[in-house]
């Protein structure tokens, strides 16, 4: 006993490092399962005041580009609201989900705090649960997707970015009328994400949009993620190595809509029954 | 000693915040993300406790973690590198001569340039590399790991220089 305790003095600085390295790894690995909310992340009230601070400052270089995609937005949805009228049966479509329900509900956020330099990148905005956000919502962007919610406190949430390497989605090219594989984020340019799981013998080029899936339960289908940038083959593997520029510029986002599905109970009733998990 | 003290903390704070709200702004490019605030890790002097250099630059490492939702990255590599200075500085400096000569820490003045730059950038290597390895969290990016280190600590030693040149610290 008396050596154990000597050992333990003599070796007191090595051990203490020791334990401050596992408190850290288990906070990253704790953050590798993103599922679970982790000790310290910017949903708590504390370290919002400081990147309130920052966002207040960036927001201001970030205001020109910013207008242009929301003009760039309003210009899409006032096109598609003439093209709506003119279409003779545009009340058959509209019936056509459930009960004339609408299907979306959507949320207005600005973003507080975001990174786009790690591998696992965060966006924080400001709607929490008061507001009505919950977790697993889709965040669309103005001009695409951009991420998922994952943590929620009463005025701020956390939003798993689409650059971050826990992020996965599935895709549709609707020119190559390809709807499968899963896009997820390499970790190199934030600006371009990769598309997995497309078979060699699809047709697909560069220049092609790619759009979220309708099989998708969190997104909306038909929502942008962007444009084939380039498509490789290697050699012995049957799947190409397709590059997309997203069409959001995360280093320019600051206003996000939040998802609202609102059938969403009903689609996780139905897949807990089944255990099938989502 | 405890204005010598708040001095650092003060210090630490600054580049934290410039870490945060300029550096990191900032695009460099996809191989190169500079961390300079690890500077103040350098500069604390030698006669200070060990289990306080430790858990201070844990603390900064944890400060920076929780304004960037990082988990534990800055926290862990930090804390090595506090860890990697101590063991340099116990075992292979010999600290005492070098405070008799009228040092702190070491600094670029200390014999020759070259011999800090070695200290400098072995250190700060040593904290790239285990918060990349955190970051990226996989055995096949061992050489991206290695790449992205080496580069980013070049960066971040050109980074520390000029703030050593613009506040003049000693």
């Amino acid at each position: 006993m008396v050596f154990l305790i000597r050992l333990i003095r003599k070796n007191l600085f090595i051990i203490v490092y020791l334990l401050l390295m596992i408190f850290s790894i288990g906070q990253v690995i704790r953050f590798n399962i993103y599922q679970q909310s982790y000790f310290f992340n910017t949903s708590s009230a504390f370290f919002n005041g400081m990147s309130r601070l920052k966002t207040s400052v960036t927001d201001y270089f970030k205001l020109a580009d910013v207008n242009k995609a929301l003009a760039e937005e309003n210009r899409l949805l006032r096109e598609s609201l003439n093209n709506n009228n003119q279409l003779p049966d545009s009340q058959q479509i509209t019936a056509r989900d459930s009960l004339g329900q609408k299907k979306y509900s959507y949320f207005t956020a600005n973003v507080v705090q975001f990174t786009t330099h790690l591998r696992n990148n965060f966006i924080t905005i400001d709607k929490g649960s008061n507001q009505g956000v919950k977790k697993d919502m889709a965040v669309l962007s103005p001009s695409g997707i951009a991420g998922i919610v994952i943590d929620v406190s009463g005025d701020f949430s956390l939003v798993l970015s689409v650059i971050n390497s826990q992020f996965k989605a599935t895709p549709m090219i609707p020119a190559a009328n390809f709807r499968d594989g899963s896009v997820s984020w390499d970790g190199q340019d934030p600006s371009v994400i990769q598309v997995n799981g497309v078979s060699r013998f699809e047709k697909i080029l560069p220049g092609m949009d790619v759009v979220t899936s309708n099989y998708s339960i969190k997104f909306p289908s038909d929502i942008s993620i962007g444009k084939i940038l380039r498509v490789s083959k290697t050699g012995g593997s049957s799947f190409y190595n397709i590059d997309v520029k997203l069409s959001t510029d995360f280093r320019k986002l600051s206003h996000v809509y939040v998802v609202n599905y609102r059938q969403n109970a009903q689609v996780d009733t139905l897949n807990r029954s089944t255990n099938r998990g989502n | 000693m405890a204005i010598d003290l708040l001095k650092y903390l003060f210090g630490a704070i600054l580049v934290i915040l410039v870490q945060f709200f300029l550096i990191q702004e900032i695009n460099f490019g996809s191989w190169l993300k500079p961390m300079p605030y690890i500077m103040f890790i350098f500069l604390l002097p030698f006669t200070y406790n060990r289990f306080l250099v430790l858990i201070a630059a844990f603390l900064a490492g944890i400060f920076m973690d929780a304004l960037c939702n990082s988990g534990g990255l800055h926290a862990a590599a930090c804390a090595t590198l506090a860890f990697g200075r101590i063991m340099t500085d116990t075992k292979i400096l010999d600290t005492d001569a070098i405070q008799l000569q009228g040092f702190r820490c070491l600094t670029p003045e200390y014999k020759n340039f070259r011999f800090y730059a070695l200290y400098v950038l072995l250190l700060t290597f040593l904290h790239h590399w285990v918060y990349y390895t955190l970051d990226y969290f996989s055995v096949s990016s061992f050489f991206l790991v290695l790449i992205v280190s080496i580069i980013s600590s070049a960066g971040t030693f050109v980074l520390i220089l000029l703030y050593k040149l613009l506040a003049n610290i000693r």
